[in-house]
């Protein structure tokens, strides 16, 4: 056995502790075995916020702004506060962003009664497109898929789909699959 | 996008705009670009929520849309733009400091609501300050219009990108979303619009009796539903300009702290001479020639041209850096280097932020390290004078919270330990980087802490709003004083104290946000100067 070390037990290094600063048999710093605690202790208290008018100002601009923005068309509450009452704010933000133009032009962001006034020419071709890329894109998926299950011994009835899987409305098809 | 950064994102999207957008907002910043139908899918929300809640995000430049060559359209969220809705009390002080009241109501207006046209800005402005003003007088629209088009001069305000005039064929389909044109030379061009009429108060009826007046308010309905003008152009918030000159008025006060009052205004002169001519992302101004400065000395300060030679002098030895000769030429040739200000500045904060939190002797060590770079444990003790035991002490400490780093330069080619130089150097940018980081958190934390104070004390909070709104049906109605008396005495006097230390953490809270953004806006304004442009 050759030497390992000063005795047995002791901690030796592999390199020349003066170099980082310790001396000799002095006691080394505590291990760190787990993370930093998440309120950790300060030992100097911060410093006191500025004041000021500007500050001062600033902070009423804040929460006047706050309760402002609370007021607006553009503010969407939550389901079970207020139901009737986050149907009338959505009309009133549906109406007004629909009067910056833009978004009047983003079709799939009209409402679903505008819809049904586009007319059926543009309907039917655009089916048309979808169920052809439809058919592609299933043929291709289709061979992969049995190329798969092929190659390996997985039995697919042991993953189970989520249970939003599929269960998606199929409603709105104005777009491709893939 | 680093989780803290989500993190605040939700909050104030949630706070500002409800759970709905803040939902959809929040997906959307985490997943990246996606179609409609995978956002409806991916929340589980109803597709009608989705629609409106995008509607709203982009009216309010939160999110942009993308027509793919397949032929449907992404959306994508801007991160750094729903992190600028902190900054907008700031925005809103800058207009007002610059413009007035008028300029403050305008750009509070404009970021409210997103996008405005002028027509309706106007009207809405003038009927605002007209509900300020004695009773009997009215904001002039033409007033409300001058601010509003020098506001578009010094491109604080700009115009949004247009739809493009129909060129093809009227039968052929619309695409399913419109590719927005941007014409530079038009961005700050406003609208020939002949805007007549006064401002509206809310209850002008009451002022006069007679008839004359509710027929003309009747004309002026039937006016509104005609379309304005100047329909099809709106108008947002620039706040790349506003950026910049937070940057101008921060260099400047660092120069008056660092120096004096002249020289800070001569270098106020400078920039402001600068700002159309030097683009906001520019290393340095274009070169300024000492007599054009000269010339160009707000009127107030008579000091003679050989005093300004001198001062030019001294800011371009300053080893700060902040002012640099660029040439002899016309009296001397002077640039204002952004990008070293900007670092200075960013350095600055983090030495103030390593005094506070490890004390003034780790803050001697970390400016000792920033001057010489690279040193060794031995010679960091001996530059800053501090003995071995606290310098080592410090060190590890400043190291296990990365605000050091060691650099390994090896004397042998198997890197043994014991042959091996470990050099402690500061990083400035990977260290900018985590203080922001932990900027970010921080502010997310407050608003936190706000929200439970807030929802702690609600049904508090609600009687006494409750209490007020009687009070003042009350004292409409003519009460006597002993009544109010008995209905403010239904708020005890401990629930009276509750309120008021609950009133007292709110604003703290809200004051150290505005501070923290304070910071944000310097760290991150340096980190973008650092990152190389194509």
């Amino acid at each position: 056995m050759a030497g390992s070390g000063k005795g047995r037990g002791r901690a030796a290094f592999t390199f020349n502790i003066e170099a980082i600063g310790f001396s000799k048999g002095e006691s080394l710093p505590e291990v760190v075995d787990k993370p930093s605690p998440v309120y950790p202790i300060t030992d100097f208290k911060p410093v006191p916020l500025k004041m000021g008018e500007a500050q001062d100002y600033m902070l009423a601009l804040k929460q006047e702004l706050r309760g402002t923005m609370k007021k607006m068309p553009y503010f969407m509450p939550k389901k079970d506060e207020a139901y009737n009452q986050i149907e009338l704010q959505m009309e009133v933000a549906w109406s007004v962003c629909h009067s910056a133009n833009v978004t009047n032009l983003l079709q799939e962001l009209e409402k679903k009664g505008d819809e049904e006034e586009k007319s059926d020419e543009e309907k039917e071709k655009k089916k048309e497109e979808e169920e052809e890329e439809e058919e592609e894109a299933a043929d291709p998926e289709a061979d992969d898929e049995e190329e798969h299950e092929e190659e390996n011994d997985y039995i697919a009835s042991y993953f189970e789909d989520g249970d939003d899987f599929g269960a998606g409305s199929d409603d709105n098809m104005d777009e491709a699959t893939y | 996008m680093t989780q803290a950064e989500i993190k605040l994102c939700s909050l104030l999207l949630q706070e500002h705009f409800g759970e709905i957008v803040d939902k959809i907002g929040t997906h959307l910043i985490q997943a990246g670009s996606q179609p409609l139908r995978m956002i409806t899918h991916d929340t589980g929300m109803s597709p009608d929520q989705v629609k409106k809640a995008l509607c709203v995000l982009i009216q309010h430049n939160l999110v942009t849309y993308q027509l793919q060559k397949r032929g449907f359209v992404e959306y994508e969220a801007q991160c750094d733009r729903v992190l600028r809705i902190l900054r907008y009390p700031r925005y809103i002080y800058t207009a007002k400091t610059l413009y007035s009241d008028t300029g403050e109501l305008i750009v509070e207006e404009l970021l409210l609501n997103g996008k405005m046209a002028m027509s309706a800005v106007v009207q809405k402005v003038a009927d605002r300050l007209t509900e300020t003003m004695e009773d009997g007088k009215t904001m002039d629209y033409s007033e409300v219009s001058n601010t509003f088009v020098r506001l578009a001069d010094t491109h604080f305000i700009q115009r949004c990108p247009l739809v493009p005039e129909a060129s093809g064929p009227s039968d052929a389909p619309p695409p399913p979303a419109p590719t927005l044109v941007v014409n530079e030379m038009e961005m700050y061009m406003v609208p020939k619009l002949n805007l007549v009429g006064k401002g509206k108060r809310r209850h002008s009826c009451d002022d006069d009796g007679n008839d004359e007046p509710k027929t003309k308010k009747q004309k002026q309905d039937t006016d509104s539903k005609e379309p304005q003008p100047d329909d099809g152009i709106y108008w947002h918030v620039n706040i790349d300009r506003f950026h910049q000159h937070f940057r101008d008025q921060a260099i400047v006060s660092a120069v008056a702290n660092r120096m004096d009052q002249t020289s800070s205004e001569i270098v106020r002169t400078m920039l402001r001479m600068s700002e159309v001519t030097t683009s906001s992302s520019a290393p340095s101004t274009q070169p300024l020639s000492s007599n054009e400065i000269f010339r160009s000395l707000p009127t107030g300060y008579n000091i003679s041209k050989q005093v300004l030679d001198q001062y030019l002098t001294l800011l371009a030895d300053d080893p700060l850096e902040f002012v640099g000769k660029h040439g002899e030429s016309g009296g001397g040739m002077f640039v204002i280097n952004l990008y070293k200000a900007l670092t200075s500045l960013a350095t600055a904060t983090l030495e103030s932020v390593v005094q506070e939190r490890f004390g003034s002797r780790c803050a001697r060590i970390f400016r000792l390290l920033l001057q010489k770079k690279h040193l060794e444990q031995k010679q960091v003790e001996d530059f800053a004078m501090i003995p071995a035991k606290e310098a080592k002490d410090m060190l590890y400490k400043m190291l296990s919270e990365n605000i050091v780093s060691l650099q390994e330069i090896p004397k042998t080619p198997d890197h043994a330990p014991s042959r091996t130089f470990y050099l402690y150097t500061v990083k400035t940018l990977a260290f900018a980087r985590m203080l922001l980081h932990r900027c970010y958190k921080s502010v997310a934390n407050l608003i936190e802490r706000r929200q439970y104070e807030t929802k702690e004390n609600k049904r508090l909070l609600e009687k006494s709003q409750r209490v007020e709104a009687i009070l003042a049906s009350m004292q409409a109605t003519g009460a006597e004083e002993a009544q109010l008396q008995e209905i403010e005495e239904m708020i005890t006097a401990p629930e009276r104290q509750q309120l008021e230390s609950l009133k007292r953490n709110v604003n703290k809270i809200d004051a150290s946000e505005n501070q923290v953004d304070e910071t944000i806006f310097i760290l991150e304004s340096y980190i973008d100067s650092t990152v190389k442009r194509i």
